[in-house]
């Protein structure tokens, strides 16, 4: 009888342990989904006659709450650098189309590194959205000038800068440093555009903080070229206003982790000795011909 | 003297066409040879690869047929052209780099006084046709991912199943082409099959000259120029004594030119144009190699007292 009533008492205790984990889940998810912010959603790209390629870059916002025209002093900045260092800036309309907003980056060169930078505010608050690319462009002129205006701006605050210039894939560790006029603690939390939130963290008071993509099952059924979008969003400080900043990139499945050099080698060795064994039995059955 | 002189080209070729990007040399994506562009700093591209990335004249790229890297594309197939009429299958035999490393293979083996295996004409008559099954997976699988909707990581087939690209980067360090890969039931099943081909690879040509050139999909490309190329094998039948040295030293084991009683031009789709048969020939110009209409080498009895002790 005593045994019964333990084992009562502690299933019941679990199932209240349980049932907190799981409002205290629903309870930080739902605030950190609701929470409003930018981001950047890349789009298809097209090849121009003359070699030059565009990608659109949808401008969007979280839950859909406010759009490009509910904020205010709204600025484009597209940055493009070449593999030989080329770096070209240059500010960007944004287009309206079927209630899309976007704007349109244009490569030249062979491989270039792009991002795409966005500002404004919304409700006195500092929006920033950031996204990174890859571009292949071909463009028979490639010295040609782009019809754009060319952007000043050097440096950009608040800013997420990423240290890698490859195409980002799961498996490899990521490093990221936060940089705002104020040296502080920042909350940041990681979405994925397909699986919503996915984890929180905070920076070090330098603004660094790294994450590192777990295999996903999806991305290797689908093969080298499906990707998934990874948006980083750090809550910060800006001159004493609050500002939410996003970083947004395609996330690609991993080339290195799923390969196995031992095995090969193992597979490659039996082989090797049934093809010398056969090779042999062969050659004696031949000659006795 | 053609035997030393052709070794030295090989290991000239060899070093710039894998390590030649490493100090800026790039020949382009039209070479009628293996250069594999898997390997880390090549010095140029095989054309079986950028065939598979645009599809046979782009056609798997038809979005940007008609734009600037579209003739490009064009640009390319006309100058994997130009090449292969220029210099024929002295590609095969003196400058690609997997057939350079499938004749180090043979010294080896010569070295350690091991006999080459013989095949029955039956064997070569039934693996002949493999390397028109190989272009033809070169062919179609493009076409198949880009409208029929075959899987991505059928993406370059022939390459990632390529003995060149498992064995190649491993003289340039890069051991990541030499391994299996777990990501799903295909990428596994290529990388199987890709390792044991490699293994099969190393075994053949180690036994038998220039093995896997015997299912090399590049030479039936190659001579479907044969008519237009300035380079001729010509062989004057009436001077033939029949001895047949050209048999016995061929590393394609090719027939044709022991056994052509009528026809001048004697380059089958087998032959490398390694010369041997030529050097080993003792009949005075009975077989010559011409460009255009220039006497590039032929066979003499001078030639073989000096040459061969």
């Amino acid at each position: 009888m005593g045994k019964l009533v333990l084992k009562i008492k502690t299933i019941v205790i679990y199932a209240v342990l349980l049932y907190f984990i799981f409002l205290q889940g629903q309870g930080s998810c739902a605030q950190i989904c609701s929470e409003d912010f930018l981001w950047l959603e890349q789009g298809e790209t097209a090849m121009e006659r003359d070699g030059s390629l565009t990608q659109k870059i949808y401008l969007k916002s979280n839950n859909n709450k406010f759009s490009v025209d509910d904020m205010s002093e709204v600025s484009v900045t597209y940055y493009c650098q070449t593999r030989s260092g080329l770096r070209e800036a240059y500010i960007l309309p944004i287009q309206h189309d079927d209630g899309n907003y976007y704007v349109q980056a244009l490569a030249k060169h062979k491989n270039n590194y792009c991002e795409v930078v966005v500002s404004g505010y919304y409700k006195s608050v500092l929006y920033t959205a950031q996204t990174l690319f890859t571009l292949y462009a071909d463009a028979f002129d490639k010295n040609k000038k782009l019809n754009l205006i060319e952007s000043k701006n050097k440096e950009y605050l608040p800013y997420i800068f990423a240290q890698t210039k490859n195409r980002v894939r799961t498996g490899q560790p990521l490093e990221f440093i936060y940089k705002s006029h104020e040296k502080a603690v920042a909350d940041v939390h990681i979405f994925e555009k397909e699986k919503g939130f996915l984890t929180a963290m905070k920076t070090n008071e330098n603004g660094y903080f790294s994450y590192t993509a777990p295999e996903d099952d999806y991305l290797n059924k689908m093969g080298n070229s499906a990707y998934r979008t990874l948006i980083i969003r750090v809550k910060g400080k800006t001159a004493d206003k609050p500002s939410i900043n996003t970083l947004s990139f395609p996330i690609y499945r991993d080339y290195n982790g799923e390969i196995d050099k031992k095995q090969a080698f193992v597979l490659f060795i039996i082989t090797f000795l049934i093809a010398v064994i056969g090779v042999l039995h062969y050659r004696r059955r031949f000659k006795l011909k | 003297m053609i035997s030393k002189l052709r070794m030295i080209v090989q290991f000239f070729s060899f070093a710039v066409l894998n390590y030649g990007g490493r100090i800026g040399i790039n020949l382009g994506f039209s070479l009628p040879c293996f250069a594999c562009p898997f390997v880390s700093g090549c010095g140029g591209y095989c054309f079986l690869f950028y065939l598979q990335r645009v599809g046979l004249f782009g056609a798997a790229n038809w979005s940007q047929i008609f734009t600037y890297p579209g003739l490009k594309t064009i640009l390319w197939f006309i100058l994997f052209a130009v090449l292969v009429m220029l210099l024929s299958k002295t590609w095969c035999g003196w400058i690609c780099p997997f057939g350079t490393m499938q004749d180090w293979l043979t010294m080896l083996r010569k070295k350690l006084g091991i006999r080459e295996i013989e095949w029955s004409w039956k064997t070569y008559d039934t693996i002949k046709p493999l390397k028109y099954l190989f272009l033809g997976v070169i062919l179609v699988v493009p076409l198949l991912i880009a409208y029929g909707g075959m899987h991505q990581d059928f993406y370059l087939l022939f390459c990632r199943i390529c003995p060149g690209r498992t064995l190649l980067p491993l003289f340039a360090g890069q051991t990541r082409f030499f391994s299996l890969d777990f990501a799903n039931d295909i990428t596994l099943v290529i990388s199987v099959i890709s390792i044991i081909i490699a293994a099969i690879t190393v075994v053949g040509s180690f036994f038998k000259e220039r093995f896997f050139c015997l299912f090399c999909p590049m030479l039936p490309l190659i001579q479907m120029f044969k008519k237009y190329s300035l380079i001729t094998f010509e062989k004057k039948v009436d001077t033939c004594s029949g001895c047949g040295n050209c048999l016995r030293m061929c590393p394609m084991d090719v027939r044709e030119v022991h056994e052509e009683k009528e026809k001048a031009k004697v380059m089958s789709p087998e032959c490398l144009l390694c010369m041997k048969c030529v050097e080993s020939c003792p009949e005075d110009k009975t077989l010559t190699i011409k460009f255009l209409q220039y006497k590039i080498f032929t066979s003499s009895r001078e030639y073989i007292t000096k040459n061969f002790k």
